[in-house]
């Protein structure tokens, strides 16, 4: 136990000095745990959550339904 | 997922954005009885894209690995009569409470996307997202389209009620004092984010957790708030089994995790402005080939796996930003998110 904590210890406070030392450290590791400029392409998609209004709208526009369905919700971990 | 994944994906996009109408749907909240109804009757894919007309006829479908029939699908859709591509839509009156919706965001309350990235060291002292794949080859960089499952950012969403929010503000903020983290937030950021969100089990399993906060700034304007703390999920290293058969299912994984944030609440917009929250340190524990969700391998060495996450305000109000916390659906903890029930 007191090997891992440490562990723990050793491997985490460097990092956090690091953030406590200035601002601009903490808003780096913020921003670089955030989605990559290429990663998160289908959040550029317009999605509709709410099935009648998305009906509704293709017909009015005149245009098919794009359904995405998972077992879970889709735009998070699945 | 993968078909929104890597390079060359953007004519896709602008296809599906230029000729569809996009929906999604949490496979296990299909909706109102009348919607689930229509779903049924189109014979949508389970896990992956189905093309609709408005009327509901179906016009294709695609597994999640690559919409790769959108083409296809407009072909037959340009060749439906005018009463399918352009139906007159009435919504049902619904009748006793078979729908199946997604928990609505609380009233009045403040909500923040929740990101997770797993991290290694950068040669440098620090630290930088990991590269590695699903199969534990040596990955190209994430976006190159290369691999099954490149490293990526997983996102869950951070709701409190207006109740709990105001609960963070101190009755007399003055710079420098301590106060505790009201438990109601502590517990939910224990208990739902501390931990390796793509392997996620930890059994809800807390093996302490400590967090402060500390008034930075108080003025007539506002508040600024800094939260510290440190959290031990799950079984300890020690005890977390290497490729331990459902290992995940029996949470039997475990987490240590340092945060740091900031969070500032402006007096004139009566409302928090700024929730910037990042906690580090390490993973470990879970099934040797994949997570049960994610397809994430993370090689077969029983070691600390660095990883991060970080909280971020959500300020706008799009439906993607309404998508509840996974953990508050009815088909996880429901009301258990908020503290109520187990």
């Amino acid at each position: 136990m007191i090997k891992q904590a440490a562990y723990f210890i050793i491997s985490a406070l460097p990092a956090l000095a690091q953030d406590r030392s200035g601002a601009e450290s903490f808003e780096r590791r913020h921003a670089h745990m955030k989605p990559q400029a290429d990663e998160w392409k289908w959040a550029q998609v317009p999605w509709m959550s709410d099935l009648g209004e998305a009906r509704k709208k293709a017909a009015a526009e005149g245009k098919p339904l794009y359904v995405w369905t998972m077992a879970g919700e889709p735009l998070g971990q699945c | 997922m993968l078909t929104f994944y890597g390079k060359g994906k953007e004519s896709r996009i602008a296809l599906m954005k230029e000729n569809f109408v996009p929906v999604i749907l949490d496979g296990y909240l299909r909706g109102t009885a009348a919607e689930k109804e229509f779903l049924k009757g189109c014979g949508t894919v389970g896990n992956g894209f189905t093309y609709i007309s408005a009327s509901g006829k179906k016009l294709g479908g695609d597994s999640y690995l690559g919409a790769n029939g959108m083409a296809k699908a407009l072909e037959e859709y340009r060749k439906l009569p005018e009463e399918d591509r352009k139906p007159k839509v009435v919504r049902p009156e619904e009748v006793g409470s078979s729908a199946s919706l997604p928990v609505a965001p609380p009233s009045g309350g403040l909500r923040a996307n929740v990101y997770f990235t797993y991290l290694e060291q950068d040669g440098k002292g620090d630290h930088r997202r990991a590269l590695w794949h699903v199969e534990g080859q040596p990955g190209e960089e994430p976006g190159s389209g290369a691999g099954r499952n490149q490293v990526l950012t997983f996102v869950d969403k951070f709701w409190l009620t207006e109740a709990e929010w105001k609960s963070l503000l101190p009755e007399n903020p003055a710079k420098g004092r301590s106060l505790p983290l009201p438990e109601a937030i502590q517990r939910r950021l224990v208990r739902y984010h501390a931990l390796d969100m793509a392997h996620r089990s930890t059994g809800d399993k807390v093996r302490s957790a400590t967090f402060s906060l500390t008034v930075e700034e108080a003025s007539a304007d506002g508040v600024t708030l800094r939260l510290e703390g440190a959290t031990e999920t799950g079984v300890a290293f020690e005890e977390a089994p290497l490729d331990g058969k459902n290992a995940e299912a029996a949470g039997l994984c475990g987490a240590e995790l340092k945060w740091l944030g900031t969070l500032h609440y402006d007096a004139k917009k009566k409302a928090f402005d700024r929730f910037q929250v990042v906690a580090l340190g390490n993973g470990w524990g879970g099934n040797r080939k994949q997570a049960a969700t994610t397809n994430f391998y993370r090689g077969g060495d029983h070691r600390r796996w660095p990883m991060g996450v970080a909280f971020e305000l959500l300020t706008t109000d799009r439906p993607i930003d309404r998508i509840p916390p996974q953990n508050a659906n009815p088909y996880r903890g429901g009301d258990a998110y908020f503290g109520k029930g187990k």
